[in-house]
């Protein structure tokens, strides 16, 4: 089996004070997609951005292709390889869409370094000099991907990319995320719409309260949320899961 | 064709107000904290000029135009002093505690250069003086065009085109840009926002050092003017719209026109009067300022 490439370790992560985080342990291997569900609150959206480091942990390892990460600020954990995706897109609204993705290249922007973005999202091209808070909000999720993709990560922390999304606008960025792990980078997927996430990802973890409840693949993760009724999204039944590869 | 002459005089006089009140945004952007000792880094621009004036050989001081490269240059060092003094160490505090360490850094300031020049306003040669520069005004008609007047807005026009140049075609522009839109965002994509911010304190400081030099010729430069200068940059800002930077600059030209043209007209005390009207005639029609629409979108 493939070393991971993102390795935590008994990691906690305190909120104002509070735990939103305890002593996690996941793996995520190069260019596979690793759901993380659960509902609000259950840590998902903290975990992401403990391992970017916009949050410190209090404790446990965060280790990225062999390198421990805890100790390195946010910017330099983003140069190791790691992108990271926010929930509501966060994409810079007063820069176009070619400098919001011109300003996450680590090297020289040019045609061809903006290129893997303008690849997976050709409807980018068509407003490359809008001000990025001019687009629609899929628009806008697709630049947040894309503002990811054109740094060539190793590892996307992507967070709820479904969110406010007309059902065929995610349907399409989750399609991209699939053609993305299948050229080689791994993402880490943080959603409440579990119905989607199990279509894409091949193995990932169920939160609750900062814990992990379950982990498995996505069989695994379907036989459970189909007794629990809390976390049981109503599309689940008629969602099968994606064959692991 | 006076008020030609007067629009002319205003213009010049905006010119170096805007380069005031750009620097005061470029900050306000990268840090959402007011600077309030930029005013007094436009008086140290001015009293670095007279220094070197004083220091410097007569064949490199007689022409301001020479000196200010050295200006840009200092005042940008000062810039990345301050910001390492009067902010980094208490970024992460409540904004109160930024505003009063920018008012002790302009309070020292100002005392600082007092006790070297004393109190008395100084002035510093004009920006073009000597070899082909024969004449200090050239008359078009009626209309007498003051030397000195052209070479400021030449000069503001070199430097603020330098600085849009710099924010919409450069990397470091961008980096800049991204870093005033969302810091954390920023760091996310892996700018060093730290650097960031140290740098648009070097740029701040140095636009006020080229506006001290400028408003030292025509104007006169005193070691208590950094008060009535941050004044003028905070208003034009405000008219202009919160963090815009094409609004700083319409903000000061405005200010620059009811200080020259409205005084000749009225008075300067009413027309000083009628500037504040203004202000809060757009601060009731537009809360945002003249380009604030625009600006708010950032956020």
């Amino acid at each position: 089996m493939t070393a991971p490439l993102l390795d935590i370790a008994g990691l906690s992560v305190a909120y104002g004070g509070a735990p939103a985080v305890t002593d996690m342990t996941l793996t995520v291997r190069p260019g596979e997609i690793v759901t993380l569900l659960g509902p609000n609150g259950a840590g998902k959206s903290s975990l992401l951005r403990a391992i970017i480091g916009l949050i410190p942990a209090t404790r446990g390892q965060i280790t990225f292709a062999g390198k421990d990460l805890l100790a390195l600020p946010a910017e330099r954990r983003a140069r190791r390889g790691i992108a990271y995706v926010p929930e509501g897109r966060r994409v810079f609204p007063g820069l176009s869409v070619e400098e919001n993705l011109a300003v996450a290249c680590q090297t020289t922007p040019s045609r061809a370094t903006l290129a893997p973005a303008f690849a997976v999202f050709p409807q980018l091209s068509e407003h490359r000099r809008r001000a990025a808070w001019r687009l629609s909000g899929g628009q806008q999720q697709m630049l947040a991907i894309g503002r990811a993709l054109v740094a060539q990560p190793r590892l996307i922390l992507l967070d709820e990319p479904s969110l406010g999304l007309a059902p065929a606008i995610a349907d399409q960025v989750f399609g991209a995320l699939v053609e993305i792990a299948r050229q080689g980078t791994a993402i880490l997927l943080a959603e409440q719409s579990a119905a989607r996430a199990l279509r894409c990802a091949e193995r990932g973890y169920i939160l609750q309260r900062g814990r992990i409840l379950v982990a498995g693949d996505t069989a695994a993760l379907h036989r459970h949320l189909a007794t629990d009724s809390a976390l049981a999204p109503p599309s689940l039944p008629s969602d099968p899961p994606r064959a692991t590869p | 064709m006076l008020m030609a002459q007067l629009l002319l005089n205003g213009l010049a006089l905006g010119a170096a107000y805007a380069l005031v009140a750009l620097g005061f945004v470029v900050v306000l952007n990268t840090t959402s904290a007011v600077n309030f000792a930029h005013g007094e880094a436009v008086m140290v621009g001015g009293f670095l000029a007279v220094a070197l004036t004083a220091i410097l050989p007569p064949a490199l001081t007689g022409n301001a135009f020479l000196l200010l490269p050295l200006v840009l240059i200092a005042m940008a060092a000062l810039g990345l002093l301050l910001s390492w003094v009067a902010y980094m160490p208490l970024r992460h505090e409540a904004p109160t505690s930024v505003f009063v360490s920018t008012i002790a850094v302009g309070v020292i300031l100002a005392n600082g250069v007092n006790a070297l020049f004393g109190a008395a306003p100084r002035t510093v040669p004009p920006l073009l003086a000597g070899g082909p520069f024969t004449l200090d005004t050239a008359v078009l008609g009626t209309l007498t065009i003051s030397r000195q007047s052209v070479a400021i807005i030449a000069t503001a026009i070199l430097l603020i085109g330098g600085l849009t140049l710099l924010f919409t075609r450069t990397q470091l522009g961008r980096r800049l840009r991204a870093t005033a839109q969302d810091p954390e965002m920023a760091r996310a994509i892996g700018i060093n926002t730290t650097a960031m911010i140290a740098l648009s304190f070097a740029l701040a400081t140095a636009l006020a050092g080229a506006a001290g030099l400028l408003l030292a010729n025509q104007f006169f430069i005193s070691p208590s003017e950094g008060g009535t200068l941050m004044l003028k940059a905070y208003i034009a800002v405000v008219i202009g719209g919160w963090g815009s930077l094409a609004g700083a600059v319409i903000g000061a030209m405005l200010i620059a026109m009811f200080e020259v043209v409205a005084a000749v007209w009225v008075s300067h005390p009413v027309a000083e009067g009628l500037l504040y009207a203004t202000l809060f005639a757009i601060l009731l029609l537009r809360p945002r300022g003249l380009f604030g629409e625009a600006a708010g979108r950032r956020a």
